[in-house]
């Protein structure tokens, strides 16, 4: 029997026996696209296609170069491990012979002869094996002639620890080359170049000097205008005339832009001369380096590079500027050690001068700055005349006239009188004793110093 | 100063009796932080470091005339070099076998040269105290 579709519950509708209906069967079929739709998106993948391989290619050569260029200064004494350093005196294979007499050209062999003698013995660092990851950099800043470097600054960088070590050498330091006549440090770039510049200044310092950097007062003012000028407290008013510039400050934390970064780096009338000068340059330091590390100032680094390149004279290679740029920038800067050649301020021939202290100097070296294995055991320092007039018992020594230029009015802060201990006031135990009681005024007599105590009145 | 004097010879045997008698000079005028380091080892320029401090550049010069006139009087020893005495800020007097570094107590700081020979070698520390027996 059979069963009608409409029985209960069966909702079919009832249709009537006929031909089964014909189902269409729907599928897809692509429809051809459009020429120029074709083209387009092949179009848009040849050009990911050839990005990709740029990126990649360009990854790749960032990659090679910064394992090739970027890396630390290479000591100039890498290649002779085991050999010794000449740090000073005439060196044949590297020094200019036109600088020697020559028989051939009428000079007698006499001259000759002096002139060997003169130029004196090489020091030879025994064993002058360098240390690993050490190198040693200079930094001098011109003055408005561009003929005397008015600053100069050695620093060994220990790529190792992260640490720098700085070293100020005063502009007066007694020198000379090639046992020449004798002349203030400073003068060597106009005379010779940065070569003999360097050559004189290892003399001082007993180690050798990897790379230099040459910088003028205005590419100063222009570097420090470029990152946005210097945060810094002035620890007190400022004011000189120093012949080519009148530096006024004042007192107080500030920034300072380039003009008046350079007259802070410049002043000399420190009450505490050493000392403070010291700080006051150290905070200078720690200041800029602060400042580069910000992130506003690493975005200007298109404007610094092209102000660096454009006013600063080096030997570093791009590699090497850029690794001391990522590995020092964030490096902490109360670990920086910074000092002043330790020096004796002395008249010759009414001008002043500052003699290097050797021992000072060898005990600061060794302890800070060598890049050598092994100690550093003497200097190349010039012999001071006899004819000194007198000692020149002012401190602050960068206050006196440099040799050709009209001199400044030089104030002495002690106005002649002797320096009375301050600290003593607070401390009821300073009581201290001209010599160990005895009776030898010899000595008093030889330094012109009195026996005062702190009022004035004479000790025996 | 008395600077480049050619030196007595130096009685190794005496060595002791030498640094004893500087560092009771030194504590009798007052200087503070007296360090004896023993530094043979670690420098051939000496075998001996004194590190004081004194609260004054008149301070620091008297104390560098008493050693000297303490040296001479009673050894007849003259030192080599005697380095700084006209800034007063650290005073260098080199004895050969000693050195005496005297400093002013900012400035020691600065220069912390004790840091680099503060070895086991290192007699002692403290202030005003004499050195041990050597």
């Amino acid at each position: 029997m059979r069963r009608g579709k409409h029985e209960a519950g069966n909702q079919h509708v009832n249709k009537p026996a006929s031909v089964p209906e014909k189902r269409e069967e729907t599928r897809y079929v692509p429809q051809p696209k459009p020429a120029k739709q074709k083209k387009r998106r092949r179009g848009c993948l040849v050009v990911l296609i050839t990005l990709l391989i740029l990126l990649i290619m360009v990854v790749v050569a960032g990659f090679i170069y910064w394992e090739t260029y970027v890396k630390p200064p290479v000591s100039k004494n890498n290649d002779n491990a085991n050999g010794t350093t000449v740090i000073g005196g005439y060196d044949p294979e590297n020094s200019d012979q036109t600088d020697m007499p020559d028989p051939e050209d009428g000079d007698s062999e006499s001259d000759f002869e002096e002139a060997v003698k003169n130029q004196g013995e090489s020091i030879e660092i025994a064993g002058s094996e360098r240390k690993d990851e050490c190198f040693t950099l200079l930094v001098v800043g011109l003055d408005e002639s561009e003929r005397l470097t008015d600053t100069i600054i050695v620093a060994t960088f220990n790529v190792h620890d992260k640490t720098v070590a700085v070293l100020n050498v005063p502009r007066d330091t007694l020198s000379s080359y090639n046992g020449g006549s004798i002349h203030k440090i400073n003068s060597a770039y106009g005379s010779g170049g940065i070569e003999r510049s360097i050559t004189e200044i290892q003399n001082v310092i007993g180690f050798e000097i990897d790379r230099y950097v040459i910088i003028t007062y205005d590419a100063f003012k222009e570097l420090i205008d470029e990152i946005g000028g210097i945060d810094i407290y002035v620890p007190q008013d400022m004011y000189k005339n120093t012949g080519d510039m009148i530096i006024d400050l004042k007192e107080g934390q500030q920034t300072l832009d380039g003009e008046h970064a350079l007259m802070y780096m410049r002043y000399r009338g420190y009450a505490n001369a050493d000392l403070a000068r010291i700080e006051a340059q150290q905070s200078f330091y720690q200041a800029v380096i602060e400042k580069i590390a910000r992130p506003a100032t690493l975005l200007n680094l298109p404007g610094l590079a092209s102000v660096v390149m454009e006013n600063v004279e080096t030997d570093l290679s791009v590699g090497e500027m850029i690794w001391i740029g990522v590995n020092y920038i964030s490096m902490d800067t109360d670990t920086m050690v910074y000092n002043t050649l330790p020096n004796t301020p002395r008249y010759i021939n009414e001008i002043s001068y500052v003699i290097p202290n050797e021992r000072q100097i060898l005990e600061l070296v060794n302890t800070y700055y060598n890049p050598y294995v092994e100690e550093i055991t003497s200097l190349k320092l010039t012999p001071v005349p006899q004819e000194t007039s007198k000692e020149e018992n002012n401190t602050d020594e960068d206050e006196t006239p440099e040799a050709g230029v009209e001199p400044d009015v030089v104030e002495d802060p002690n106005d002649g009188d002797i320096e009375y201990p301050d600290e003593g006031q607070d401390d009821d135990d300073d009581i201290f004793w001209i010599g160990s009681g005895g009776e030898d005024l010899s000595i008093v007599e030889e330094t012109g110093d009195e026996n005062l105590d702190s009022e004035g009145t004479f000790i025996e | 100063m008395n600077e480049n004097h050619m030196p007595k010879i130096v009685d190794e045997n005496n060595i002791g009796e030498y640094i004893r008698a500087v560092s009771t000079i030194l504590e009798d005028q007052r200087a503070t932080d007296i360090e004896l380091l023993h530094v043979a080892k670690l420098t051939t320029m000496a075998d001996y470091f004194i590190i004081c401090s004194g609260n004054s550049v008149t301070h620091i010069r008297a104390l560098s005339e008493a050693v000297e006139h303490e040296l001479e009087t009673k050894f007849g020893l003259r030192p080599h070099h005697i380095e700084g005495y006209s800034a007063a800020n650290w005073i260098l007097m080199d004895y050969g076998f000693l050195v005496v570094h005297i400093f002013h107590r900012e400035t020691r700081q600065f220069y912390s040269l004790s840091r680099l020979w503060n070895d086991p070698g290192q007699e002692n520390q403290a202030e005003g105290k004499q050195g041990e027996e050597i």
